[in-house]
């Protein structure tokens, strides 16, 4: 104890005390932290970054192909451009044979303008044979060669820092003028899935909230014993694995499934007349509806919980009969957990994919389908990123207005 | 036991103006009993019975207290005259109707909950506003009663705040108001100021009684505090065990226990075990202590020859150094410990082989006087002590 003593107006040595100890508090928080930190730094914010970075930089054209990347800078897009870009295409093509990257290429510019790569393999194979004036020779090759519409898809691809990933995303097209305009409605591809992915999580939401209330409600208010039972029952559908309980509800709800045949059956639909339930958006709703329930349950109950009983016995004794009772006193006081758990659930319902690519068919595909779709089928990572960082932005401005509504109320979600 | 100066004072508080009025309303007769329990019989798991057999007539405008430990069965009581419990046998009339199956919101019961219950997500104005607009009530007309009842517990300025932004105190009196804007003939209160500290309760105490001197609503208070039912009550009924011990003014259950539990549950007292010697003549018996020594004794109850008797005697009747008078019982006693209390000192002794007994000396500036190991005389007049039948009112 002696050390501690100090005088009275010994306020530097105090603060210096004071902040050395607090170093020492804040630098084992830290080291406590630190091995989550670095573990969500390599797992989630570095693939966030490289997923936002390439869905602007595309600089796999511009390497490939230096010369035409440097010559097609100058050009305003519109008519065919000068000779020295047919020079320095013909020169980098003889390159790009030699490194064996001409279908690499090819498959670059197809994206950009379908059916082009066919045209790119023809210049791969007929290369050796090009000679001075290369417009000419190109042009014999193949008349495209004459037409603006390649080199705008060249001009697109020559830049490493492009939007064009996103206007495609949009369901937007660059047109001959270089102006950006909207695609043809029956050429939309993205928008209505975006549309789609939204309204189905707004239904999953609604569906579990409908569902999950009064059990939420009931767990809240049974007795410890019973609530425990009923709160394994909750949880159970999260220790089965995501396949199992989604290719259960193929089982069930199949044309030939549990329910159709029992429905038939019972003589309430007739044989030829089975509902379809499955592989459609009402499959989709089913099962993402019975997967996401309990993440709309727990944070309901979590704020039912802490409700005491006397508020409703408070209503009643005041006057207002039970209905009233529930909806003007009990129900505002559990919008917190509405709240929490509906942007749980419709956050997660957004990025949803294993469900919807089981049991969603045509019409029950989500967003998260097409992004997979694109990484792993059509090779355009570009848009796969961009439609991602879509996706991101939605949910974060979801999430922002949110805690904006919260804030307003008083509750807070993290 | 702790609160004996605070017994006191409620003793002191009872206003003798009030007392003839007090008195009248005591004896609550048929006609103008507003809630009456007829054999009241209330069971939670089918075995054991929370409410024994409750018979009480509650009379217009009283202030009746509930008062017990936990678990004796008041707050049922009181759950189940605001509809919230239903009677499992018997029947509860209101103004001379039965109101078993009546619901708790068509009961007009005005009721104050242990922690306020004030709507959380409501303004002050808003929660005492609400019982007026589910009656359907003009909004001219609300806005006018919930002005009227902000004024009435001083909190006009407070209309807008939300009630996790006001004292205990204040929202104590929010509750109080919110139960009686809507007029009811009866107010319930469960424990309402449990959750308040010492000084904040006996103001709050105070102004409980006194709203109800002024509006004439009949209250039924609960609580287990026994010093606040003394002061604030015009008759408390004493639980124990699902049923009422004694029913009677705070003065006579401090004065005239009924029976040993409420000797013991009402204020501090001293316990005597014995064998009764001679029931004797105008209420005075003797009992035989274990050391074989006699003392006397107001008898309560029957008493037969042989009974095992328990004695009871208040620490402020015990006597030190008695003289001999005919009907003073004296002992002789250990002083054991000798605890300071400031005006008052608390000698404890040990006597006859039994319990200690606790002698309230006043503090007389004489310190000094008895010392610990002393022997000394104590001693107390018969009507001081009671002897009850041990077991009796369990």
């Amino acid at each position: 104890m002696t050390e501690a003593v100090l005088a009275a107006d010994d306020h530097a040595l105090l603060k210096t005390q004071l902040s050395s100890a607090l170093r020492r508090q804040k630098l084992s928080a830290f080291l406590l932290v630190a091995p989550l930190l670095i573990f969500v730094t390599a797992t989630f914010i570095y693939p966030i970054a490289g997923m936002l970075e390439r869905s602007t930089y595309s600089p796999e054209f511009a390497l490939e192909m230096p010369r035409t990347a440097a010559a097609l800078a100058p050009w305003d897009g519109t008519d065919v451009p000068g000779d020295e870009v047919f020079e320095a295409l013909a020169l980098d093509f003889k390159d790009s044979k030699t490194r064996q990257a001409t279908g690499r290429l090819a498959n670059l510019v197809n994206v950009e303008l379908p059916g082009a790569r066919g045209l790119i393999m023809k210049i791969g194979r007929g290369v050796d044979r090009l000679q001075p004036p290369y417009r000419e020779a190109l042009v014999a090759l193949d008349n495209d060669w004459s037409k603006p519409e390649i080199w705008q898809a060249l001009y697109g691809l020559s830049k490493a820092y492009t939007s064009r990933f996103y206007i495609a995303a949009l369901d937007l097209k660059i047109n001959r003028q270089g102006e950006i305009t909207t695609q043809p409605e029956d050429k939309r591809i993205f928008l209505p899935l975006f549309l789609r992915t939204f309204w189905i999580g707004a239904l999953v939401t609604l569906c579990c909230l409908l569902f999950g209330f009064p059990v939420a409600y009931w767990l809240s208010v049974l007795p410890m014993r019973y609530a425990n039972l009923l709160m394994i029952l909750v949880l159970l559908p999260f220790w089965t694995s995501l396949l199992v309980r989604t290719t259960a509800w193929i089982v069930l709800l199949q044309n030939q499934g549990v329910i159709n045949s029992l429905l038939v059956w019972t003589g309430a639909i007739s044989d030829s007349n089975r509902l379809s339930l499955i592989f459609n958006s009402v499959g989709t709703i089913i099962a993402m509806t019975h997967i996401l329930l309990p993440f709309m349950i727990l944070p309901l109950y979590s704020v039912m919980k802490t409700v005491p009983f006397s508020y409703m016995r408070a209503a009643r004794s005041l006057g207002a009969n039970q209905y009233t009772a529930f909806i003007r006193v009990y129900l505002p006081q559990t919008k917190p957990g509405v709240a929490a758990g509906c942007l749980l659930v419709f956050i997660l319902s957004l990025g949803y994919y294993i469900t919807p690519a089981l049991v969603g068919g045509e019409s029950g595909t989500l967003i998260s389908n097409m992004i997979a779709y694109q990484v792993q089928k059509s090779l355009n990572w570009g848009l796969a990123a961009a439609l991602s960082s879509l996706l991101l932005v939605g949910v974060l401005l979801l999430y922002w207005a949110y805690n904006r509504l919260a804030k307003v109320d008083g509750f807070k979600l993290g | 036991m702790p609160g004996s100066n605070e017994l006191e004072k409620a003793l002191n508080t009872v206003k003798p103006a009030n007392l003839k009025e007090r008195v009248q309303k005591t004896s609550a007769t048929l006609e103008d009993a507003i809630v009456r329990f007829v054999n009241v019989q209330k069971t939670y798991d089918s075995e054991r019975l929370v409410v024994r057999n409750l018979s009480l007539n509650i009379a217009r405008g009283e202030f009746l207290t509930l008062l017990g430990p936990s678990g004796s069965g008041k707050t049922t009581t009181l759950m189940m005259l605001a509809g919230f419990e239903p009677a499992t046998h018997g029947e509860i009339l209101l103004n001379g109707k039965s109101i078993n199956r009546v619901p708790p919101d068509k009961r007009g019961i005005g009721m104050v909950f242990q922690n306020y219950a004030l709507f959380p997500h409501m303004t002050v104005a808003e929660n005492l506003a609400f019982p007026l607009q589910v009656r359907s009530m003009s909004k001219v007309e609300i806005k006018k009663r919930v002005n009227a009842a902000l004024e009435m517990v001083e909190l006009e300025t407070l209309g807008n705040r939300r009630p996790a932004q006001l004292s205990g105190g204040q929202q104590q009196r929010v509750a109080v108001a919110r139960a009686l804007i809507f007029e009811p003939e009866l107010v319930l209160m469960d424990e309402p100021l449990g959750a308040l500290d010492k000084r904040l309760r006996e103001q709050m105490q105070y102004e409980i009684k006194s709203l109800h001197d002024r509006l004439g609503v009949t209250i039924v208070y609960v609580t287990h505090d026994q010093s606040e039912a003394l002061t604030m009550s015009d008759r408390v009924a004493v639980f124990n065990d699902g049923e009422i011990q004694q029913l009677s003014r705070p003065a006579d259950l401090y004065e005239k226990p009924a029976t040993a539990f409420v000797a013991d549950f009402i204020g501090e007292n001293n316990c005597l075990t014995g064998l009764l010697e001679d029931r004797g003549r105008n209420g005075i018996c003797a009992v035989r202590l274990p050391n074989g020594q006699v003392v006397k004794a107001s008898q309560v109850g029957e008493l037969g020859d042989g009974n095992e008797i328990v004695l009871s005697v208040r620490p402020e009747r015990v006597v030190l150094n008695p003289s001999r008078t005919a009907d003073m019982s004296t002992l002789e006693a250990t002083v054991d410990k000798l605890i300071y209390h400031g005006d008052h000192v608390r000698i404890r002794l040990t006597v006859a082989g039994q319990k200690p007994i606790v002698v309230k000396v006043a503090n007389d500036g004489q310190g000094g006087a008895v010392m610990k190991g002393d022997v000394k005389r104590v001693g107390w007049l018969a009507r001081d002590c009671r002897a009850f039948k041990r077991g009796a009112g369990r």
